[in-house]
């Protein structure tokens, strides 16, 4: 009678564990269309560039396909001004600046594709005044850079700002090149987000007012810092800011969805205007 | 039958991509509130309007040795809040068109009856991302160290909030109950059967990363819950 009962018992633990109560199963993921992907922020500093690719399947890990053959044309302010011309990889250039305050419309189209169309302005530029650097040492650590200028915000309307710090080196082989540097904000901002060494900020906090910013570099001596004040669009601002929030979230956990601002198509288009504070 | 509409007003959601449970996991202690990507609380969520509607049907038997019910509903429940799906409306979380609940029970005998139910709902609507695409990158400056500064990086589409559908919900049960009076009361045996075709229903959606030796693949899964389970009890009542 005991064996029965001790056999019993092991083959319901058995099938407890065995059994299980849950399980995965491959789930199909919505149907998706192929649009076309337009990437290009610009500014008065350089030539007009696009860069165009199609979207893929969430479940694929192949590169990106570019469109080779597509027909870009660039508007402004309302009127044609020119066609861009494919280089290479699906990069489409443009033998003209982008100008100040001028509202840009770029319109494509590509075999197999809906048209795709998208619209930017690129700002003023950000008006700074008193700028001053100056050089201090924290306790113990090594010398720092203190920069601060005044940025004087437009009245009446919303602004957006990046900023970014970096400095000139050389490698081994004596090339020069341009590293990011980090940097602090003592003054009375919101900081919105951080991207690829640039701080985001809107003037949320002081707008129509002329604004003191100070920023603490630190590692870095007042002759060898630059820095780079811009005025971004909103599209900029709002890609920029969404496609942070996406990248620290995920499925599981509800992901961010990113700004878009091309019509029948996905990516961004947006101007900005910097201005570079040289030592 | 039934017809039911019932207007919403301010009611919570998070905006999207708001979440708590997420900034607390990647950063601890030092999850800073006071930055917008990780905004308090009332930055976090917004409120608007939603809507409930439907109809709710029934059929029953009482009498005989067939005895049960047959219900039915038909309803949808929507959301429109500022700041969330582009301001369009969309279905909620638990919105399911269909609801279908039948029960039989049938006596063979006075003491030996047999019983069933069966239900059905249409399946939860979750967001799914549909594609991917290529994300623009701020043009990276050499650096000797590192190659390229930073990496290009994709987006994951999300046309619409809770824009996926789940499969549906179904599952049937089965009891075999034996009862008989005793001097002190009244004994039963009842035998079931708890989803008696093993439907492997969804419980939840989950994105599945796997190295393919060629980069990384990702893959869309659910998670069911609770397969065929049989079970055994033995009561009284005096």
């Amino acid at each position: 009678m005991m064996t029965d009962y001790k056999y019993f018992t092991s083959v319901l633990i058995a099938l407890l564990v065995l059994t299980g109560c849950s399980k995965n199963i491959e789930s199909n993921l919505p149907d998706y269309e192929q649009v076309l992907v337009l990437n290009s922020v610009f500014n008065p500093d350089s030539l007009f560039s696009v860069d165009l690719s199609t979207n893929r399947p969430i479940s694929s890990n192949a590169p990106f396909a570019p469109i080779v053959n597509a027909s870009v044309l660039l508007y402004r302010d309302g009127t044609y001004l020119t066609d861009l011309t494919h280089s290479k990889n699906g990069v489409y250039q443009a033998s003209v600046m982008p100008e100040s305050l001028k509202k840009y419309e770029i319109r494509v189209k590509a075999p197999g594709f809906d048209d795709i169309s998208a619209h930017s302005t690129v700002p003023a530029r950000p008006l700074i005044s008193d700028i001053k650097i100056s050089q201090f040492q924290p306790d113990g650590s090594a010398p720092a850079t203190l920069m601060s200028f005044t940025l004087s915000d437009p009245p009446a309307e919303e602004n957006f700002y990046s900023v970014q710090a970096y400095t000139f080196e050389k490698d081994f082989r004596g090339n020069i090149f341009q590293r990011p540097l980090s940097i602090k904000i003592i003054s009375a901002i919101e900081e919105d987000y951080f991207r690829n060494g640039l701080l985001f900020f809107r003037d949320k906090l002081f707008n129509g007012k002329a604004l003191d910013l100070k920023f603490n570099l630190s590692n870095v001596i007042p002759k060898n810092a630059y820095f780079r004040i811009a005025q971004v669009s909103p599209e900029y601002y709002l890609y920029g800011k969404t496609y942070d929030m996406h990248r620290q979230t995920d499925f599981n956990i509800g992901q961010h969805p990113v700004s878009n601002n091309i019509e029948n198509g996905l990516g961004v288009f947006a101007g900005y205007n910097a201005v570079t504070i040289r030592p | 039958m039934d017809l039911y509409y019932k207007k919403l007003k301010d009611v919570a959601e998070f905006k999207d991509g708001g979440d708590f449970i997420g900034q607390f996991l990647r950063n601890g202690p030092d999850t800073k509130f006071t930055s917008l990507i990780t905004a308090p609380y009332e930055e976090r969520i917004t409120s608007g309007i939603g809507w409930s509607y439907g109809s709710e049907w029934m059929l029953r038997k009482r009498e005989g040795n067939t005895t049960g019910w047959l219900g039915y509903t038909l309803s949808y429940a929507r959301r429109q809040l500022e700041g969330v799906n582009n301001n369009k409306s969309f279905p909620y979380s638990y919105d399911s068109r269909h609801n279908i609940a039948t029960v039989v029970n049938h006596k063979l005998s006075k003491k030996l009856s047999v019983g069933g139910n069966w239900s059905y709902r249409s399946g939860y609507v979750g967001t799914v991302p549909v594609t991917t695409y290529k994300a623009f990158i701020e043009p990276a400056p050499y650096n000797p160290y590192g190659g390229t500064s930073y990496n290009p990086d994709n987006i994951d589409y999300l046309p619409e909030r809770n824009n996926f559908r789940m499969p549906s919900y179904h599952r049937l049960d089965l009891s075999l109950t034996h009862v008989k009076l005793k001097k002190w009361g009244e004994r039963s045996w009842n035998i079931s059967i708890y989803n008696a075709y093993n439907r492997q229903n969804p419980y939840s959606l989950e994105m599945k990363k796997s190295n393919t030796g060629q980069g990384f693949k990702r893959d869309l899964s659910q998670i069911a819950l609770f397969p065929v389970l049989p079970s055994f009890s033995y009561g009284f009542k005096f």
